[in-house]
């Protein structure tokens, strides 16, 4: 097998993922495409450093955030300030607040069943780059924290706490968001 | 036989239970306790909700359908 098949073969089951992981990050299909052309590229060129007993999935999306972050850079949106601590279960809180149950199979129904898509990805946006990405990374990939430690080039520790500071910091916004466009009420009983 | 856990050991461990990030013998002794606490169980299974909920939002991108052409197109002329 010529190199190039080579490396498609190792690319191929990892790039529709990668597809989906770069238009989060970047919030549109031409920069996504751009994006993981760039970082398709990169690797190509940098195949020889990939160990073939290593995951193939977190070395590349690992050089794809970098370039992100390189892009991000330029372009000024690369944040790295830390998140205020977000209180725990926000979003349970507020359905038990409106005296939702909380039995059944779907408890969260009640008011995720009121919120779209664009509510959703506007909560990520609202997260600097740095827990972006691991929100992301984790949302779509389920990767154990141990690979996205690897892709991100950061320690297991890091990868937990910001995740779940996200996680924490995403519920809030879904919340508010969803509150300020009017898909939920604050109200009791409304 | 290990101690079952309280609700504030099963809260502290949520969201790597979540991620089943726990050892073996940790996720047992949190799932004993869920089969036996209405409200921890329904804290997890309303987390659980939420990140499946976001997950699934995230996941609905259209992908170009000659992704694969357009890279290995890419690579060739590289």
């Amino acid at each position: 097998m010529n190199p190039q098949a080579t490396f498609e073969s190792l690319l191929k089951p990892h790039q529709e993922v990668a597809y989906r992981y770069a238009f989060r990050l970047t919030g549109n299909a031409d920069a996504a495409m751009d994006l993981l052309q760039d970082a398709v590229l990169l690797a190509y060129k940098a195949i020889e450093s990939f160990q073939p007993d290593s995951n193939f999935r977190a070395w590349f999306l690992r050089i794809l955030t970098n370039r992100f972050y390189r892009v991000s850079q330029q372009n000024k949106r690369h944040q790295t300030e830390s998140l205020d601590d977000a209180p725990d279960l926000y979003l349970y809180d507020q359905a038990a607040r409106l005296g939702h149950t909380m039995e059944g199979d779907n408890p969260a129904a009640a008011i995720l069943d009121k919120m779209d898509q664009e509510t959703v990805r506007d909560a990520i946006d609202r997260l600097s780059d740095d827990y972006r990405t691991v929100a992301i990374m984790h949302y779509l990939t389920t990767m154990p924290y141990e690979d996205i430690a690897v892709a991100l080039d950061i320690p297991i520790g890091t990868v937990r706490s910001r995740l779940h500071r996200a996680r924490k910091q995403l519920q809030v916004s879904l919340w508010q968001l969803a509150v300020d466009r009017g898909l939920i009420s604050e109200e009791i009983n409304s | 036989m290990n101690q079952p856990f309280t609700c504030g050991e099963v809260f502290e461990r949520l969201q790597d239970y979540l991620d089943r990030e726990l050892s073996a013998e940790e996720i047992a002794a949190v799932d004993a306790h869920l089969e036996n606490c209405t409200m921890c169980s329904g804290e997890y299974r309303f987390e659980a909700n939420v990140l499946r909920y976001v997950a699934q939002n995230l996941a609905e991108v259209p992908v170009p359908a000659d992704l694969n052409d357009r890279l290995s197109s890419m690579l060739k002329a590289a």
